[in-house]
């Protein structure tokens, strides 16, 4: 059953990319949505929160390796589904509508085939399962990516991403030869298992972009909205949570893995705070939000796998929530996405920022109710940073002086109702989730409002600046540390063996010594009488010789 | 005795031919050049079916002998003169020239030579043998350009003579006879001293000088350069085979034990011509002196294979040589469908692009070369072979080294005459090449495949007949 | 029973034949000949399939044995035999050959030269792929020289004929080598020494020294592994014909299946310096073509380094102390020769659209849809993605390499990645649809693949695909 949803959902998106049409454009967009979000009722109406069936296909049984393709849905998974589901729903539905997106029907095509190859990743149960649905979710978000230089870092992180995946993964075969992924333990004590693991480590930084990987994931700012929303929680990011989900036995190589990931989850989530406060684009922003939040869920999952499956659906959702309410001022102001020329909007757009605080309420809410012993430090402080961060923006803009243009004040309003719907969507299912009335959200109204209208001053201005940080140094050391000793390496080796030692000496030297002998055997030839002569006799005189010396 | 005198027949009838060529030449007023290549072939033809029938019949014992080993080496002889002979003809009457002179040096050379083989007596043997190679001198003189040459070669020639004399003389001092049991007999039973050694040693010189084997190879330069072509065809190929049974015989038994004292200086002179002719043959610009460039390394390989003479390496040697043999024919056949406005080609850039127009020829050419280079699957793949089988069996490592290090020095002079053929653009107009020239090629390449396919008829048939 | 294996090594000679004689002029423009050769090609693959089917599946065990007596002083028979490696193998050099030939297919010039070299050299490395005894085997590896010789001359760079001639020297070297060592091989073993039966033969120290180094030049000489590898890169990269280039990229192939055939499980002593050695050499080699490949504008040279480096690692996967991983270097080897002939085929197209209109490579595909997808999915599947029979297959292999030697396998992963990067550029560089410069340039836009074009290379996608799936899905059973 869960196949053949996952199955009908593929083939939508295939049919979108084939039958691309000019005309009509909305309307297609929403008969996709409309036919994606009937498989997914459909589908959970039938089964509802249950496991279902899987479909197999015996991909390769030879006598090197035996693995298959399995399609099911396990209870664990069941969150982790629902989460991803709801964001293909939600980005479908925003395609219908969201003017920056010129290509709705290829773009839809795309994120249900994401979501596709998405499902088979969170259904592996094998190495190569695993890593085909790994392949395909690159392949198909490269395609989503708007610009050349934002292809160019996309590939070369996840592409350097999958290969040290398969490294590691094609070294613990090679040790059990085992392909399930439960039985990566299965590795000797002088296997190399640090190495793996940093390998590990690695794979799923460059993947989720964490820390000092984060660069290509900010490239996303110049995506437009939905495709940046939808590449964040349906695509590569998200994609490398999972794996390490799938593949935390690793983790228990060795005692360093562990504390190496919560350094990493911190040093994000306080790199993607500092990052939120001074970039001024607001793309840039939601997706330091985004960073922030994935930084959480790691951290999470290095406390264990439970941990983190408890958080799925609406930890997540809630980044996609936050991410929503910040669209409408964006929106609302004629699509600036610049920090500093907005500022003032409460007046005009006093339901926005009501729905924005309810929204900061909404979250908090979940972040308290998911508050346990392990995880208290963690969700704590990521509330304050988060906390912090938000009303930073939202006092800039609503609340503080205005760098706004005249085109953005005429046109500045509330926006269109549409946008209204999946805020509105997601607060009510964290209500639904967590209903029991909590005194201390009549406290974080407030605190929220007052934050805000606190950072709204002129003396906090200087903590934003008005272009976003930099901040190329995974790039900058890579190139530093491996490409360019890699390629004066390659120079010198050129140099000095193949053109020095091998053309200049060996060969030139080989090809002179013939063409002198061919010099002298040609010169020899050539005064024939004389030449002859002395031939003859020398001939005969080794001839005498041999005798003689016999 | 009338039986004896019957196994005469091959020589009778060439002479027959000559004397019939030399009649026509004064009485008949319209002897045209087909004229006397058809008195030739007849000749040949005749001698060919007459040393067949009588293979091992001995006309004269003790001075004249056959046997299945010399009507072999004939019988290649007269085949091979035959296909010279006819291919002669397209070029006399090509350039509309006179043809008397030629053919008649063609049939006396080869009843020499034949006769040389037969020969059971030192004396006769040499005598022959000079005789035949002293007959390049007039081959020399039919044309004005080569007249330097044939002088040059009256030179070599006299020193030919004089070793013959001095060794004949020396053995005769010793033994009293020049008979072949005699002299065997004197070589094995008496320890070899100075004026032995030294006579047997000229008589190899001068079947090596005869071979064109270094150092004793420089008159086969001019030859080839200023010669005619059907001359310079014929000398390069057919007389080698001859030379070449006359040194197994001298080396097998006759002067057996001198053979085996100055094995390291054959040896030299085996390696020498194979550096010589592989590092000349890069050098040369002209297609003659090329192509004896690589005689001379052929030479040098089946002396090398020679080694210090046993039934194997004859064996082995033969093999190379005749595959070599056949491909140089190939390459002279193919030399005369070279020409430009009446000239033949003599020139390597002169022949730039020849695939272009004449694609068969270009085709031939290159079939023939890769056999010299000792490419598998042609022909010349089995002479490699046969060679470097024997000397890993005799454990001549380093003589395979360099046998084979010749080999791919030689394959640059090879691929540099490819390269201009096929890579090159066209630098001439090339004449229309005659059917008879096709022909020619066709049954070489024919001859060469049947080989290939089934080489049990080289190998194991050649193999009986020679042991 | 049919001689299949005689007839799918004798076919592509008659069809040779054929083209030669057939009418060539100005009004048949090379279809003639191309016909003919497309023809025996076709024919020669149904053979192959239908030997395919008879072979059981596995590596090691020759079957489909014939023998032909040949010699019988020295005595040789012509032995050949075939296992399912093998046959694969010659499906893929066939179907890239015959992508090649799609490829040239509008040549204006030299169809009759070109299909006649390339159908010999067809035929020899047929033979070659399926001798058994250590004769055939020679024969065959020398014999694909000449044929490869004579295309790269007439249809390769003017400029570059002298690497031409030392590439061909050196091969030649190792050709005499490899003929040396099997004559002493011959003296020492039984006589018609099959393949199988190296193994058992005992030479002295020195002798096995010698010979084994012999060899190992010999198959070395055919692979780009440093010091052979810049006359055959610079060979390789001015040749612009595609069936040619792919041809001389066919060539390597030769070297390493040298080495899985001779090689022996249990390395002599005398020579275990030498593979480790190699090893080192290798995968340094593989690093350094990766990155001048990086560096280099060419295309076509990014094509063959492509090749290049798959061949090294292959290679290291044969050196691995494990024959069960070799059916998997099969099942890569196969897929990656019709990868990277479709890729040569595909960008020869574009360059002639270059060069006739003056266009700039960046952006072109933006005019050209259909040629973008083929293209994408060959330069996809060349990167590693999960296309082609490559992707699990590569797995197995690095697997077994880094159980082996950890460094060595991180080198070559290191090598793998910046060629699958590399590749991955020149596709999105040339697929670039916003680049104003471009846009500007395409007023006279490049002419797309023809709707035929397309179907040719879908049908070579979807014989990709099924690979992924199941790399003898060809096979019954």
């Amino acid at each position: 059953m869960f196949a053949w949803a996952v199955l009908k959902i593929a083939g939508c998106g295939v049919l979108a990319e084939l039958f691309q049409r000019n005309r009509l454009v909305r309307t297609w967009a929403f008969l996709l949505f409309a036919a994606v979000a009937s498989v997914m009722v459909v589908f959970f109406l039938a089964n509802g929160m249950s496991a279902s069936a899987g479909f197999i296909y015996k991909w390769f049984d030879n006598q090197a390796i035996k693995t298959s393709i399995i399609l099911g849905l396990s209870v664990q998974n069941i969150p982790i589904v629902v989460f991803f589901a709801a964001v293909l729903c939600i980005s479908l539905y925003y395609n219908i509508f969201y003017p920056k997106e010129l290509r709705r029907l290829r773009s839809g095509g795309f994120y249900a085939l994401i979501f596709t190859a998405m499902m088979l990743l969170v259904a592996s149960t094998n190495i190569m399962q695993l890593l085909v649905s790994v392949f395909f979710i690159d392949l198909m978000t490269f395609y989503l990516l708007w610009t050349d230089k934002i292809k160019r870092k996309f590939l070369f992180y996840n592409f350097i991403s999958d290969v040290l995946l398969m490294l590691l993964l094609a070294a613990v075969w090679g040790i059990g030869h085992k392909t399930q992924l439960n039985q990566l333990l299965r590795i000797g004590a002088n296997d190399n298992r640090l190495l793996l693991g940093i390998i590990w480590l690695t794979a799923v930084f460059l993947k989720s972009g964490l820390f000092l990987f984060h660069n290509y994931i900010l490239d996303w700012q110049e995506n437009g909205f939905v495709r940046s929303l939808y590449l964040f929680y349906g695509a590569t990011p998200l994609a490398g949570l999972i794996i390490m989900l799938k593949t935390a036995a690793v983790g228990h190589y060795h005692n360093f893995l562990w504390p190496a990931l919560d350094i990493f989850a911190a040093l994000t989530m306080l790199g993607s705070f500092a990052g939120s406060i001074r970039a001024d684009n607001l793309k840039a922003k939601m997706l330091y939000w985004n960073l922030m939040l994935l930084g959480l869920m790691f951290a999470l999952l290095s406390l264990g796998q439970k941990e983190l499956l408890r958080v799925f659906p609406l930890l997540p959702l809630c980044g996609v929530l936050i991410s929503s309410v910040i669209l409408l001022p964006m929106v609302g102001a004629a699509y600036e996405t610049s920090i500093s020329k907005m500022g003032g909007f409460a007046g005009k757009m006093k339901l926005s920022l009501g729905l924005t605080f309810i929204a900061l309420a909404g979250e908090l809410h979940l972040l308290i109710n998911l508050i346990n012993e392990k995880n208290y430090w963690w969700i704590m402080g990521f509330a304050i940073l988060h906390l912090l961060s938000l009303t930073f923006v939202i006092g800039r803009i609503y609340f503080g002086q205005s760098g706004a243009g005249e085109r953005v004040w005429v046109e500045l309003k509330n926006p269109h109702l549409l946008y209204w719907f999946v805020p509105l969507l997601l607060i009510a299912a964290i209500w639904f989730a967590y209903p029991s009335p909590d005194i201390k959200l009549a406290l974080f109204l407030p605190l929220c409002i007052f934050l805000s209208w606190c950072f709204s001053k002129d003396m906090f201005n200087r903590f934003a600046i008005r272009k976003d940080a930099s901040g190329e140094y995974a790039v900058t050391l890579f190139n530093l540390l491996l490409i360019e000793p890699l390629k004066v390496l390659g120079r010198v080796l050129w140099l000095l063996i193949d053109f020095v030692l091998l053309e200049k000496v060996l060969y030139s030297l080989a090809g002179k010594s013939i063409n002198l002998c061919i010099a002298i055997s040609m010169r020899l030839h050539g005064n024939t009488r004389f030449a002859g002569a002395v031939f003859f006799m020398s001939g005969l005189m080794a001839l005498a010789a041999v005798y003689y010396f016999k | 005795m009338k039986y004896n005198i019957a196994a005469f027949l091959p020589e009778f009838f060439l002479l027959l031919t000559v004397i019939t060529a030399i009649l026509a030449e004064l009485f008949r007023s319209r002897a045209t050049p087909k004229t006397f290549y058809t008195i030739a072939k007849t000749g040949m033809i005749a001698a060919f079916l007459a040393s067949v029938v009588f293979y091992n019949q001995t006309p004269l014992p003790g001075y004249y002998e056959n046997n299945a080993h010399i009507t072999l080496f004939k019988g290649v002889v007269y085949v091979l003169s035959g296909s010279c002979m006819y291919l002669s003809l397209k070029w006399f009457l090509g350039l509309d020239r006179p043809s008397f002179a030629f053919y008649l040096l063609v049939l006396l050379s080869v009843l020499f030579l034949t006769a040389a083989l037969s020969a059971v007596n030192l004396a006769v043997m040499f005598a022959f043998l000079t005789a035949a190679f002293a007959l390049n001198i007039f081959f020399m003189c039919l044309d004005e350009e080569s007249f330097t040459a044939a002088r040059r070669l009256v030179g070599t020639v006299l020193a030919v003579i004089v070793l013959v004399i001095f060794g004949l003389t020396e053995i005769y001092m010793q033994t009293g006879s020049l008979n072949f049991d005699k002299v065997a007999a004197m070589y094995v039973s008496s320890p070899l001293n100075g004026r032995a050694y030294s006579a047997g040693a000229a008589l190899l010189a001068v079947v090596f000088l005869m071979l064109g084997a270094a150092p004793f190879h420089l008159w086969q330069y001019e030859t080839a350069e200023k010669g005619i072509l059907p001359a310079v065809c014929f000398i390069n190929t057919v007389p080698v085979f001859i030379y070449f049974a006359v040194l197994v015989k001298l080396a097998g038994s006759l002067l057996a034990p001198v053979y085996m004292t100055m094995y390291p200086a054959v040896l030299g002179f085996a390696l020498l011509s194979v550096a010589v002719g592989a590092l000349s043959a890069n050098g040369e610009s002209n297609l003659r002196r090329l192509f004896v460039c690589i005689r001379v390394f052929v030479v040098g390989v089946v002396l090398a294979a020679l080694g210090k003479y046993s039934l194997n390496n004859v064996f082995g040697s033969f093999v190379y040589l005749l595959v070599s043999l056949l491909a140089l024919i190939g390459i002279h056949t193919v030399f005369y469908g070279l020409k430009s406005k009446g000239v033949y080609l003599k020139q390597l850039q002169s022949i730039s692009g020849v695939a272009e127009s004449k694609p068969y020829l270009a085709a031939a050419m290159l079939f023939f070369m890769v056999s010299l280079l000792g490419m598998p699957p042609l022909l010349g793949f089995l002479g490699i072979l046969s060679v470097t089988n024997v000397l890993v069996s005799t454990g001549a490592y380093a003589v395979i080294a360099a046998v084979l290090f010749g080999f791919l020095v030689m394959a640059a002079a090879y691929l540099r005459v490819i390269r201009v053929m096929y890579f090159d653009g066209r630098s001439v107009l090339f004449d229309r090449t005659d059917r008879g020239i096709y022909l020619m090629l066709a049954i070489n390449i024919i001859l060469v495949l049947i080989l290939l396919i089934n080489p049990r008829f080289l190998l194991t048939d050649i193999e009986k007949l020679l042991f | 029973m049919v001689p299949y294996l005689l007839l799918i090594t004798i076919m592509p000679l008659v069809g040779m034949i054929f083209v030669f004689t057939a009418k060539d002029n100005e009004k048949t423009k090379g279809r003639n000949v191309l016909n003919v050769a497309i023809l025996t090609v076709g024919m020669n693959l149904f053979l192959i399939v239908r030997a395919l089917n008879l072979i059981k599946p596995g590596y090691g065990n020759l079957q489909l044995s014939e023998s032909y007596n040949w010699i019988n002083t020295p005595q040789i028979n012509l032995s050949f035999g075939a296992d399912s490696f093998a046959m694969l193998l010659i499906f893929g050099v066939h179907l890239a050959v015959l992508i090649g030939m799609w490829g040239v297919r509008n040549a204006a010039r030299g169809q009759k030269p070109r299909m006649v070299f390339v159908l010999l050299f067809l035929s020899m490395i047929n033979g070659f792929f399926m001798a058994a005894d250590i004769f055939s085997f020679f024969i065959f590896f020398e014999a694909l020289l000449l044929p490869l010789y004579m295309m790269v001359g007439m249809f390769g760079e003017a400029r570059r004929r002298n690497n031409l001639f030392r590439f061909m020297l050196y091969n030649l070297c190792g050709a005499f080598l490899l003929f040396a060592a099997i004559v002493v091989l011959y003296n020492h073993g039984e006589k018609n020494l099959l393949l199988g039966g190296i193994k058992n033969l005992h030479l002295g120290s020195a002798g096995e020294t010698a010979v084994w180094t012999a060899i190992f030049i010999a198959f070395m000489s055919r692979i780009p592994i440093w010091p052979f590898h810049s006359w055959i890169a610079s060979v390789n990269s001015g040749i612009k014909d595609p069936l040619v280039f792919i041809s001389a990229n066919i060539m390597p192939l030769t070297g390493i299946y040298g080495f899985m055939r001779f090689w022996p499980k249990t390395v002599p002593d005398t020579i275990v310096l030498q593979v480790a050695v190699l090893e080192v050499i290798s995968v340094i080699t593989m690093l350094f073509i990766a990155l001048i490949a990086w560096v280099n504008r060419d295309i076509r040279y990014k094509i063959f380094s492509f090749a290049s480096i798959y061949y090294i690692f292959f290679l290291l996967g044969v050196f691995l102390p494990t024959d069960q991983i070799l059916l998997n270097v099969g099942y890569s080897l196969f897929a990656c020769l019709l990868i990277f002939a479709s890729m040569e085929v595909l960008v020869s197209y574009q360059l002639s659209e270059q060069s006739s209109k003056n266009l700039s490579a960046g952006g072109i595909l933006s005019s050209m849809p259909k040629m973008s997808k083929a293209f994408s999915f060959m330069m996809l599947a060349g990167a590693g993605f999960p296309l082609s029979a490559m992707f699990i297959n590569n797995f197995v292999i690095m697997a077994g390499l880094m159980n082996y030697s950890l460094v060595s396998a991180l080198a070559a992963a290191a090598a793998l990645l910046l060629i699958s990067v590399t590749l991955l550029q020149e596709l999105y560089r040339r697929k670039d649809e916003i680049n104003p410069v471009s846009a500007l340039s395409l007023k006279d836009k490049a002419k797309d693949i023809s709707g035929g074009d397309l179907f040719f290379m879908t049908a070579v996608g979807v014989i990709l695909l099924l690979s992924l799936f199941n790399p003898v899905w060809f096979m019954k059973g």
